[in-house]
């Protein structure tokens, strides 16, 4: 018996058992040659006759509770589908239904895909198709999909066709028709024709629903992509559209900033900046994609145009809008410390909380390895005393649970400044609250560079030196009093408490874990080392050994948390949020 | 026990340890003693001096020159001044032919060799020859020693016999001693043997008497302990509650006649100095010598914990101004009177510690428990001794206010009136309104810091107080505590509630009117002027006992440091 026919047999069986979506997921998920047999199995049984598989995947449900997982099961369907012979309509309601059910996956969409090869496949389908969208409100998210298909038949009728819908009078089908205008196939090696674009055009001076908008944006910049001489007029069309689009609009012009951003031409990348800045926070998609937009520019060497838009949103919602928005725009300027230096220097020299809170976790992206940034001159300009404590200060304030990096500003202020009232401030500060805090890690770097610094640099790293040993070795003088020390019972109470907290915390961590959420465990009780047997190609047993190792990290809490929380907390509220009048 | 007690013996010191156990073994032991060491002077080679009758023989005088721990060749001669032989020498030549009273005169004489150890076997030739000497040249006077093994025979027959502290008392001190390392544990055991001292209904006077000295023998074995183990954590803790308890045997017997009366009351100045000596070595090896170290204290705390240093230093705050209050108290009360009397500037130095610890510090600025009302209360009184500390106390009540507002307003380590230590670990409850009302639903704190801003004269502190009630502590009862009819029964042992609290106290009142408010209290009822420690003029075992058994600090002891305000003028007038 053949793969296909076991597979045949096996399906078949289940649909009567009334087990057939488990069955195509068994299929699915037990080896490459099996999976990529499913599909067209599918198309045979329907094709035959046997079953109605069309019917059988309308049944498929995407949800937490479900056993097997959605897209497994899904795809053989997609795969199979342009070659299935089943009426339009019933393949519209099943595609539309599983393109729902997908939710906000960005796997949702493939399956439109496989829907305009199955429309291309019969010249009359992208007719029935878009005439069944016009009958069915629930199918209309297919019909850019019909249209597209028809287009491949015939570009003109279906561009007709775009045109007509597009002055209907439901939003729905007037958004997807103007969509569509821009994703048209034309004739082999021909351009969008230009009506095409004065199609949009005409339609965005009467249209006023965002959605629609939404779409003429999109078309836009789809025509752009196909015919670069278009980019004047698509970047004014575009512009037409954000300055009287809202939302919709502004996250179609996301997706084009977030997604083409090397594409985009510089006219139209300063009318999306322009707009961009409008987004409201509660449209945390939107924001996605300018985060991906903002992360590109800032890697192609557009830093500043970033940055800046970065800055914008910010300031313009510091309440609702934080630097973990934009966790791309982050990474990226982790990845360049002149970069990295530059937006440092900048924000915590601006003061403002949200660009300080900003500033805190790109200091805190590289969880690997301490960042140590140096004061960009550039964006600290003048050499004054204000700027340094104020600059120094702000980095305590915010970065405080990273000393080395405090640490390396610190240093490069130090090194920088040319006052010598500067520098014995910057010195202060470096020691209490920095190498005080941290014994270890802000100690170690400060004399590293004291080892490699020379001059007025060198003197003022000195007595910091010289003061951190004076402050421990007067504490270690002490020596140990007993009567002091929390009681045994107290110890204990404590330690349970952590043990909870890092318990609870391990806990929530691993159920948030991507990784632990793709593989199976298995508990090793005893050992250091984990023994499998694996069955080979021949079928033969392979023992092999997998070492295991064990992780950790370690981190050093300020010694003021402990011995004097409430001023240091005051402490660092006031470094926080005092402000000054350049 | 011997082997307990000769461990014990061994390890005092002989000024203001050996010499204060000695004559109460003495005493115990049916003697009179009729010299006692007095401090900085010697009684011409004697330190302690009794006479009577000892294993059923015939009365004599014994004359006591103590060392302590073993006696070797240097103690024994040489040219310190604390040598046997020239000791032995002077009570020969000079003690008995001038400074024996005459009533015992013509009575056999024992001069006795005391040490807490033993005698090193190479000096016995040297001391033998020179007692027999001494003993041919002067008839009547024989020489006896009197080492460690002796002595602890001693205590044990006359103080720790089955008869009289029962083998379950006996069983804590030992099990006090074994867990001196873990100061929770030996507490407990001591406090459960100085409640069974102290229990003292059906007894006789002389039982009562041998109790006292019970207490003040155990709480001396657990010190000397404690001391070797090098944790005088228990010992400090014990030896409050053996001060409480001894007071409230003592203190039945100022009002009447007894004939064993001066007994008792030396056996409580024994008990007291035992207690003085441990708080004085817990500070001076604790505390004093750190207390000018920034951070020197909250770091020798060693915890992860930020409320462990918090509870640590308060208590150490309390502490420090308990000593200081002691001093000021006996300064005072010997004024004049002794020539050894301890001078104000020892006060002083209490004083100045407590500027060094609030100044090196910062946790001492936000109490995180209520009740540490007691030791803001104490340190206060104390700095308010000294116009010259006044102003340091303004400064650290005024940093007090301004950190309690922040934490309350920040959902910050707020004071509050947990007392669990479990519950306070998890406090503050971030963010979480209801918590924080129900934390604060009660307070003696801010009354008290008002009281002192309104005794201080500081019309803006009290007014940021006045603020803070009537913006953030709305539902919290202000309230200040009262000593009543059932406190002097139940105060110093704790084993009742007992006191009456007066609320809501009135911070929305001005100055004057509030403190007339509150003083008036104090002047409604007796109890306090009642109570036996501020009648017989002890009024520090108030303070003693309020801090050891978490109660506010009474207000009756801070009406000295009030001003005539207006109204009182007014009232004069009008009268």
């Amino acid at each position: 018996m053949s793969r296909e026919e076991r597979i045949r047999e096996a399906l078949l069986a289940a649909h009567q058992a009334g087990t057939f979506l488990p069955a195509v997921y068994q299929a699915a998920v037990s080896g490459k040659e099996d999976r990529e047999a499913v599909p067209s199995v599918l198309v045979d049984l329907h094709n035959s006759g046997q079953f109605d598989v069309v019917a059988a995947f309308e049944q498929l449900q995407n949800g937490p509770d479900e056993k097997h997982n959605f897209f497994f099961i899904r795809h053989p369907f997609e795969n199979a589908l342009p070659r299935l012979n089943a009426p339009v309509p019933q393949v519209m309601r099943c595609v539309a239904h599983l393109f729902r059910a997908a939710g906000t996956d960005m796997a949702a969409g493939s399956i439109l895909n496989c829907f305009v090869d199955f429309c291309t496949n019969e010249p009359n389908r992208p007719k029935e198709a878009i005439a069944a969208t016009e009958a069915d409100s629930s199918l209309r998210d297919l019909l850019l999909g019909a249209l597209v298909a028809g287009s491949t038949l015939d570009s003109e009728f279906y561009f007709g066709e775009a045109r007509r819908l597009a002055k209907s009078g439901d939003i729905e089908l007037r958004k997807r028709a103007l969509h569509a205008v821009g994703r048209l196939k034309w004739s082999t090696g021909q351009p969008p024709p230009e009506l095409a674009l004065a199609t949009l055009e005409e339609n965005v001076h009467q249209e006023a629903n965002d959605q629609v908008l939404a779409g003429v944006i999109k078309a836009a910049f789809s025509l752009f992509e196909q015919n670069n001489a278009y980019s004047e007029r698509a970047t004014a069309l575009i512009a037409s559209a954000l300055a009287k689009g809202e939302d919709y609009s502004l996250h179609a012009a996301s997706e084009i900033f977030g997604f083409d951003t090397a594409n985009v031409p510089m006219g139209m990348l300063d009318v999306l900046l322009v707009h961009l800045r409008r987004t409201t926070p509660v449209n945390n998609r939107t924001i996605h994609n300018i985060d991906y937009g903002i992360s590109a520019l800032l890697e192609n060497g557009d830093a500043g145009r970033g940055i800046d838009l970065l800055e914008d949103l910010l300031l313009a919602h510091p309440e609702a809008l934080t630097g973990q928005h934009f966790d791309n725009a982050i990474r990226s300027v982790c990845q360049s410390p002149a970069l990295t230096n530059r937006v440092l220097t900048r924000w915590l020299l601006r003061g403002n909380k949200a660009l300080c809170e900003c500033a805190r976790l790109i200091v805190e992206a590289a969880h690997d390895r301490p960042v140590h940034p140096e004061i960009d001159p550039a964006e600290f300009g003048e050499d004054s005393f204000v700027s340094a404590r104020f600059l120094a200060r702000k980095a305590i304030g915010f970065l405080i649970l990273r000393p080395e990096s405090i640490a390396s500003l610190l240093v490069s202020l130090i090194r920088f400044t040319h006052s010598d009232e500067t520098r014995d401030e910057l010195a202060n500060l470096l020691f209490d609250p920095v190498v005080l805090n941290y014994p270890g890690s802000a100690r170690t770097y400060v004399e590293a560079q004291f080892a490699s610094e020379t001059g007025p640099a060198k003197e003022a790293l000195g007595k910091v030196i010289d003061q951190a040993t004076e402050y421990e070795s007067t504490l270690n003088s002490i020596g140990r009093l007993p009567e002091l020390h929390p009681s045994e019972t107290q110890r204990q109470t404590y330690n349970h408490r952590q043990q909870r907290t890092v318990s609870e915390s391990m806990k929530k961590a691993q159920s948030e874990s991507v990784l632990l959420s793709m593989v199976s465990r298995s508990v090793l009780l005893y050992g250091r080392t984990s023994i499998h047997l694996l069955r080979g190609p021949d079928n033969t047993l392979r023992r092999t050994e997998i070492p295991l190792r064990s992780f950790g990290t370690e981190m050093e809490l300020p010694r003021s948390l402990i011995i004097e929380p409430a001023e240091f907390d005051y402490m660092l509220r006031v470094f926080r949020n005092e402000q000054w009048a350049k | 026990m011997k082997l307990i007690l000769r461990e014990y013996l061994a390890s005092l010191r002989e000024r203001g340890e050996l010499d204060v156990v000695l004559p109460d073994l003495l005493s115990q032991m049916g003697l009179n003693v009729f010299s006692r060491p007095g401090r900085g002077t010697r009684q011409d080679g004697v330190d302690v001096a009794a006479v009577g009758a000892v294993d059923g023989e015939a009365e004599k005088v014994y004359l006591f020159s103590i060392k302590p721990g073993n006696l070797t060749r240097k103690d024994w001669n040489s040219d310190a001044v604390q040598s046997l032989r020239p000791s032995l020498d002077e009570i020969l030549d000079a003690y008995i032919p001038s400074r024996l009273p005459a009533e015992h005169r013509g009575k056999p004489i024992v001069i006795c060799i005391c040490v807490g150890g033993d005698i090193q076997e190479q000096l016995r030739p040297p001391i033998k020859g020179f007692t027999e000497q001494a003993e041919a040249k002067h008839p009547g006077i024989t020489f006896q020693e009197w080492n460690g093994d002796r002595l602890a025979g001693l205590i044990q027959d006359h103080f720790l016999r089955e008869d009289l502290l029962p083998e379950r008392a006996r069983s804590h001190l030992r099990k006090s001693l074994a867990m001196l390392d873990e100061p929770d544990t030996a507490y407990k055991h001591f406090k459960n043997l100085a409640r069974k001292l102290g229990a003292t209904e059906g007894n006789t006077d002389a039982q009562n008497l041998t109790a006292l000295r019970q207490i003040g023998i155990c709480l001396s074995i657990v010190f000397a302990w404690a001391r070797d183990t090098g944790n005088l954590e228990a010992a400090y803790r014990s030896a409050e509650i053996a001060l409480l308890h001894g007071w409230k045997i003592a203190s039945t017997y100022f009002d009447r006649q007894s004939k064993l009366n001066l007994a008792i009351a030396e056996a409580l100045t024994s008990l007291i100095m035992t207690y003085r000596h441990v708080s004085d070595d817990y500070l001076t090896k604790v505390v004093l010598p750190h207390v000018d170290k920034r951070h020197g204290l909250s770091s020798a705390v060693r915890s992860q914990s930020a409320l462990d240093v918090n509870l640590r230093l308060f208590d150490v705050l309390g502490r420090l101004a308990m000593t200081g209050l002691w001093t000021y108290w006996e300064a005072n009360k010997l004024a004049g009177q002794d020539e050894s009397r301890i001078p104000l500037s020892r006060c002083e130095v209490c004083m100045t510690a407590i500027t060094h610890l609030l100044n090196n510090n910062p946790v001492l600025r936000l109490p995180v428990k209520d009740d540490q009302v007691i030791e803001v209360s104490l340190a206060l009184l104390l700095l308010s001794l000294d116009p010259r500390f006044v102003p340091f106390a303004k400064s650290w009540l005024k940093a007090m206010v301004d950190q309690c507002s922040f934490a309350y307003t920040t959902h910050g380590g707020y004071p509050c009136i947990l007392g669990a230590y479990d519950e306070l670990l998890e406090h503050p409850d971030k963010g979480n309104a209801e918590y924080r009302r129900n934390a604060t639903a009660g307070s003696v704190l801010y009354p008290m810091m008002a009281l002192w801003a309104a005794l201080f004269d500081a019309d803006d502190l009290y007014e940021q107080i006045q603020t803070f009630k009537a913006k953030d502590l709305e539902h919290c009862n202000f309230q200040l505590w009262f000593p009543d009819g059932s406190s002097e029964e139940h105060l110093y042992t704790n084993s009742e509630l007992h006191g009456a609290t007066l609320s809501p106290v009135p911070v929305d009142l001005p100055k004057d009117e509030f403190l007339k408010h509150v003083f008036a209290e104090c002047e409604a009822t007796p109890h306090f002027d009642e109570l036996s420690a501020n009648r017989y003029g002890f009024w520090p075992i108030v303070a003693v006992a309020c801090r050891h058994h978490r109660l506010p600090i009474p207000v009756q002891l801070f009406r000295v440091f009030r001003k005539p305000g207006p109204s009182d003028a007014a009232a004069e007038a009008q009268a």
